[in-house]
């Protein structure tokens, strides 16, 4: 009896080689039997086949322990162990293209090799991953065993398999190459039967499938991606790691939440309470119910969670000044700070905070709130002097001559003026210079009838203030319609749930003063064309107008800074400062940051351009490289890319506001915060593994067949790539798009 | 017959549509099909040939569960058309219902067991148990030994079970992968034999609407004794048929299948190994061997289950001072820790017949494990040595 035994990899055509071979025999007449020997059914995973042959009936039905040739489909399984039981002078036939010289770790046997993927390839037998070299290896088989090709040739016919199959082991017949029995001491490998013991089933481990070592076989193999990108992250202008910082509170680390934040910036406490929060516009929970309520987790995170000042690894001796402590000028001298450097800030009002201080109502943003935002950048070591104004030539050119680097952050602190005809200076006031007033505590008496034009957040504030110092009535006038709006959303609705009104489409023409009233004189407009902002133009309806009294009239249709202190080789343009994307301007000492550059008009868009101007500062004076903050869009998981269905729906947790009734009468804070982290347990982690810490088995543990996948912390997975085989149902079932593939070079063929 | 290499499963299926197609002249043929491995290349190998328009009167059911594939088989045979099919393992379990109601129904149906190992916990390969779970109910029970086997005795299964003496479902057993999946020479019948040698199936209480009735409705518990009563006693018809089964086949084909029980070097053997389905190629194997050895060891293959062939059994242990039975099975806390299903019934064989030989029970191959040459000469050294027997004796572990 001549026994064959075939070493290939499941998907090979290892089972079907052995049935050819049986074929070739049988063609002759002898007896065969040829079988597979079955282990799990998979892709990849080590198979044995054998064939027997004899002249008389086989009647052994167990498999085959001491062959007498091996045929080895894939190199990568050689092993000692592959010798195991094969007969002295036994043939090993290799699908390699090297010679058989080259396999001469097996002394006392003969080796054969065909380089049978190519050859199979050649006739486009199977795929280049998997091709299927079975009739190829039947071709050099013949001609090792001294057979006449033509009874291959009959073989392939009698199994119907296409003609291509018979070029292949033709050329495999001629091109085999055999070698002679490799000098040395024959190596002998004695059959071993597993004798290991098995775990009992109720306390051993039920049901674990062997690891099978199919990793070599794959082409492609899953990883956790590590540059998808949650949508909120994406959209942040002061450009924080939200999804990092929500991944911290759903363990209720508010410390660990906070200092990611303070990562990217110094004021989460403020922006939490006035940011517009783009952030939530795009969150992906909305395609299940409702947006995560980003804004009140970082207000929790900043209210609740402790940071130790900064103490950065190396002090820096360069010298820098800011001009403004609003947000910008903050997050400059922070992100300074953060580099070793000790900035220091001036200011011309009595308090630092800029805009946030004379601007934003306390009933928005707290006075404590700020000036512990702003005491933390002053215990980490920045110095800010106040009543000290930078508003001349000379005193412009004392700081470029006394520091390294200036950066102008001095926001846009003028009203601009409509000029309206009849207007008298005695009750008609800059929104700018009315909230002023107010944040100072000077006394403001608006009167019964309060008209504030504009329709932007320094109008709704100014509305909001004046109903605050009592006005009975406060009407905002708007050129366009609601939509146009530029204001937060949530602040006009509140401005509306609090009383105010709001005239659309009217502009004012000019006042009249009738009978020592003093009356607005309003015209009726209508939208056309989209402008250069994309909002729609208003257009004058002709002969409609209307009259609307007023006590106090606030002007709030935009702000300018004043530059007349700056030097002349210092670029302007439209009444702004001429910068790039980092602040840097034509002159090579002075950086510009903030509304006086880019007009963003939110303390977020601050923060994030003073952070970049602090990268652009310490690239001048270090040469430490810029960094680069360009994200690549394709790389926002987006909820297509997601299976949200594994999901529950939850409700959003909103913030509760003060009663109206009791909110109106003073300036105490309308919006009160939540305190529970259920609202970070909703958050998806787009795109980012979290192990599906918040809902429940990592299902790419759950669903991997070949149980290779494991947790290594409460939140984090690792990828056994020994056993993945490739299979790629981690990415498919992933709820939050956190898997991506790549392909695998394959190295060299193995020995 | 035409000599073809080919596995068992490619073997069965095409021997059932031969067969199925030589009903064409009466109603037909028709099955219920369902995949499972290692069966799946059986019902495959059905439709291929169906595509083929080899089944020139007949009808596949591609169903969504095995218990629907029988459900179908049911209504097909009780139309009187020819029917088969083939299942494994947990399919089977879950045909079960039908499994049952096709052998109280009283119809002819065939069908191929690839016998695998109840799961769980998930195991493909090799044991009885599937098929042994309905030994008490009605179907006559064929474990072969190879693939020629399984061809011959489907197409007398169909002759057997179709016959009015009988009328009774037939399962035809082979071993998971180590038949299923192997190749080996084997006479496949032409269709013009397989219309010769099978008789065109004449079902006496087949449905007519021009004469309607109802079969399984209500029974009253005498009604329902007395049908069992009638299938007890006819189901023993079924030894006479299968010698008319095996001399038909003599005539038309040349070869005469063997004995639902055969012996091998059992004449004057002290030491008898009994054993079913491919196990015992490799005892037959070990014994011819050992025969050289001058050890007097002879065999004893149990072919049919059920009906159990205990008068030939009897006759071929005739004296052995010891017998040694091999299952590939198990039925937990029988008496006496005797678990091995064949054994059982060879003690109630021998010990009805007043017989008082040494009969010690062995346990092999159970999840698929491999029965090898030297497994059976353990066993051969073991028993040799033994002066009583014991409870059954796991090999392999």
């Amino acid at each position: 009896m001549i026994k064959f035994r075939i070493h290939g990899r499941g998907g090979q055509g290892g089972v079907t080689l052995a049935k050819i071979l049986g074929f070739m025999y049988w063609i002759e007449g002898k007896w065969v039997q040829a079988f597979g020997d079955y282990s799990a059914e998979r892709t990849g995973a080590p198979i044995l086949a054998f064939t027997l042959v004899d002249d008389v009936e086989i009647t052994n039905r167990s498999k085959i322990y001491y062959p007498d040739h091996l045929i080895i489909l894939d190199p990568t399984l050689i092993s000692d162990n592959i010798l195991s039981g094969l007969q002295p002078g036994g043939y090993l036939i290799i699908d390699s293209p090297y010679p058989p010289e080259h396999f001469n770790r097996f002394p006392g046997y003969r080796v054969a090799t065909i380089n049978a993927k190519k050859t199979a390839l050649k006739y486009k037998l199977g795929t280049k991953t998997t091709p299927i070299t079975n009739t190829t290896i039947a071709g050099a088989m013949a001609k090792v065993f001294g057979k006449d090709f033509s009874i291959v040739e009959k073989t392939i016919k009698a199994i119907n398999f296409p003609e291509q199959n018979i070029s292949a082991a033709r050329d495999a017949f001629s091109e085999v190459k055999i070698g002679d029995i490799v000098p040395g001491k024959l190596k002998v490998i004695d059959v071993v039967m597993p004798s290991e013991p098995i775990p009992p089933l109720i306390t051993g481990n039920i049901g674990t499938e062997p690891l099978l070592n199919t990793g070599d076989w794959k082409s492609e193999e899953p990883f956790y991606s590590e540059d998808h990108i949650p949508p909120c992250n994406f959209n942040c202008p002061a450009g924080n790691n939200i999804r990092g910082f929500i991944e911290e509170m759903t363990k209720g680390n508010y410390d660990g939440a906070l200092e990611i934040l303070r990562e990217t910036t110094p004021l989460p406490g403020s922006t939490a309470r006035v940011c517009p929060h783009p952030c939530e516009d795009f969150c992906n929970r909305k395609d299940i119910d409702e947006k995560i309520n980003i804004h009140a987790l970082e207000r929790l995170a900043a209210d609740k969670g402790k940071v130790k000042p900064l103490k950065p690894r190396i002090e820096r001796k360069e010298k820098v000044a800011i001009i403004g402590s609003g947000p910008a000028g903050l997050s400059a001298a922070y992100q300074l700070r953060r580099f070793g450097y000790r900035p220091t800030i001036y200011e011309s009002q009595p308090e630092p905070g800029g805009m946030m201080r004379t601007g934003i109502p306390a009933y928005r943003l707290p006075d404590d709130v700020l000036n512990a935002e702003i005491q933390y950048i002053i215990d980490s070591g920045v110095e800010i002097k106040c009543n000290a104004p930078i508003d001349s030539k000379s005193s412009f050119e004392r700081l470029l001559s006394e520091y390294d680097a200036v950066i102008i952050a001095v926001g846009l602190s003028f009203g601009s003026d409509l000029k309206l005809k009849g207007a008298t200076t005695d009750n008609v006031i800059q929104g700018v210079d009315f909230l002023w007033k107010v944040n100072f505590g000077e006394k403001v008496s608006p009167g019964l009838h309060v008209i504030v034009i504009g329709g932007g957040n320094t109008a709704i504030d100014a509305s909001r203030t004046a109903l605050r110092l009592g006005a009975p009535e406060v009407t905002i006038v708007y050129r366009r319609s609601r939509e146009e709006m530029p204001a937060i959303r949530e602040e006009i609705e509140a401005a509306l749930k609090e009383g105010v009104k709001l005239r659309f489409l009217y502009s004012p023409v000019h006042v009249l003063h009738r009978e020592g009233k003093s009356i607005l004189q309003v015209q009726k407009m209508k939208l056309g064309e989209p402008g250069e902002d994309g909002r729609r133009k208003p257009i004058p309806v002709p002969d409609e107008y209307d009259e609307i009294e007023y006590t106090t009239l606030i002007l709030a249709t935009g702000q300018y800074a004043d530059l007349s202190f700056l030097a002349k080789d210092i670029a302007i343009e439209n009444g702004f400062i001429k910068t790039d994307a980092f602040g840097i301007t034509s002159h090579d000492k002075v950086f510009a940051v903030g509304d006086v550059v880019s007009n963003d008009g939110t303390v977020t868009h601050a923060v994030g351009f003073g952070r970049r101007v602090a990268d652009a500062v310490h690239h001048y004076i270090s040469g430490a490289p810029l960094p680069d903050y360009a994200q690549d869009k394709s790389k926002i998981t987006t909820a297509q890319q997601m299976n949200l269905y594994y999901f529950a729906p939850s409700k959003r947790n909103e913030i509760p506001e003060a009663p109206v009734e009791k909110r109106t009468k003073n300036f105490e804070e309308v919006n009160l915060g939540i305190d529970t982290i259920e609202e970070a347990l909703r958050c998806l982690s787009c795109g980012v593994c979290n192990a599906c810490a918040t809902d429940g088995i990592s299902k790419c543990v759950l669903f991997c067949p070949e149980r290779t996948i494991h947790k290594i912390t409460s939140t984090k997975l690792e990828i056994n790539y020994e056993g993945c085989k490739g299979c790629l149902i981690c990415m498919e079932v992933c709820p939050r798009n956190a898997i991506d593939k790549r392909t695998i070079k394959k190295e060299a063929m193995a020995q | 017959m035409i000599s073809e290499l080919c596995t068992a499963n490619y073997a069965g299926g095409y021997t059932f549509a031969i067969c199925g197609n030589a009903n064409r002249k009466a109603r037909g043929c028709g099955t219920g099909i369902y995949p499972i491995t290692p069966q799946t290349e059986i019902v495959e190998t059905v439709v291929q040939l169906f595509d083929k328009g080899k089944i020139e009167k007949g009808r596949i059911f591609h169903v969504e569960s095995e218990h629907s594939a029988m459900g179908a088989c049911i209504g097909i045979s009780v139309e009187g058309a020819r029917s088969f099919t083939a299942t494994s393992s947990n399919g089977a379990l879950y045909m079960a219902e039908n499994i049952v109601s096709a052998s109280l129904f009283r119809l002819p149906i065939v069908m191929q067991i690839v016998n695998r190992t109840l799961g769980p916990e998930w195991n493909i390969w090799s044991e009885q148990g599937d098929s042994l779970m309905f030994r008490d109910w009605g179907w006559i029970q064929i474990y072969c030994e190879n693939n020629q086997e399984l061809v011959d005795h489907i197409i007398m299964a169909f002759y057997i079970s179709e016959n009015h003496k009988v009328l009774l479902p037939s399962m035809v057993c082979v071993d998971a992968f180590i038949l299923s999946h192997t190749m080996m020479p084997v006479m496949l019948p032409t269709q013009e034999e397989a219309d010769e040698y099978l008789p065109l199936l004449d079902l006496p209480h087949r449905l007519k609407h021009e004469k309607p009735f109802t079969i399984g409705g209500l029974a009253l518990p005498r009604v329902t004794a007395s049908h069992r009563y009638d299938m007890e006693k006819e189901i023993y018809n079924v030894f006479d048929v299968y010698k008319e089964a095996q001399d038909r086949f003599e005539e038309l084909f040349g070869r005469r299948p063997e004995d639902p029980a055969i012996g091998h070097y059992h004449e004057d053997a002290e030491i008898i190994l009994i054993s079913s389905s491919t196990v015992s190629s490799t005892v037959r194997n070990v014994v011819d061997s050992l025969r050289k050895k001058g050890i007097k060891v002879g065999m004893v293959k149990i072919k049919m289950f059920r009906p159990f062939p205990t008068e030939q059994l009897i006759k071929l242990v005739g004296n052995a001072e010891k017998i040694a039975v091999l299952d590939r099975n198990f039925a937990l806390g029988a008496p006496n820790k005797i678990g091995g299903i064949f054994v059982q019934e060879v003690f109630n064989s021998l010990w009805f017949a007043g017989s008082r030989n040494l009969v010690q029970s062995y346990i092999v191959g159970i999840g698929g494990m491999d029965v090898t040459p030297n497994v059976i000469e353990d066993i051969v050294d073991d028993i040799s040595k033994r002066k009583r027997p014991e409870s059954s004796i796991w090999k392999g572990l």
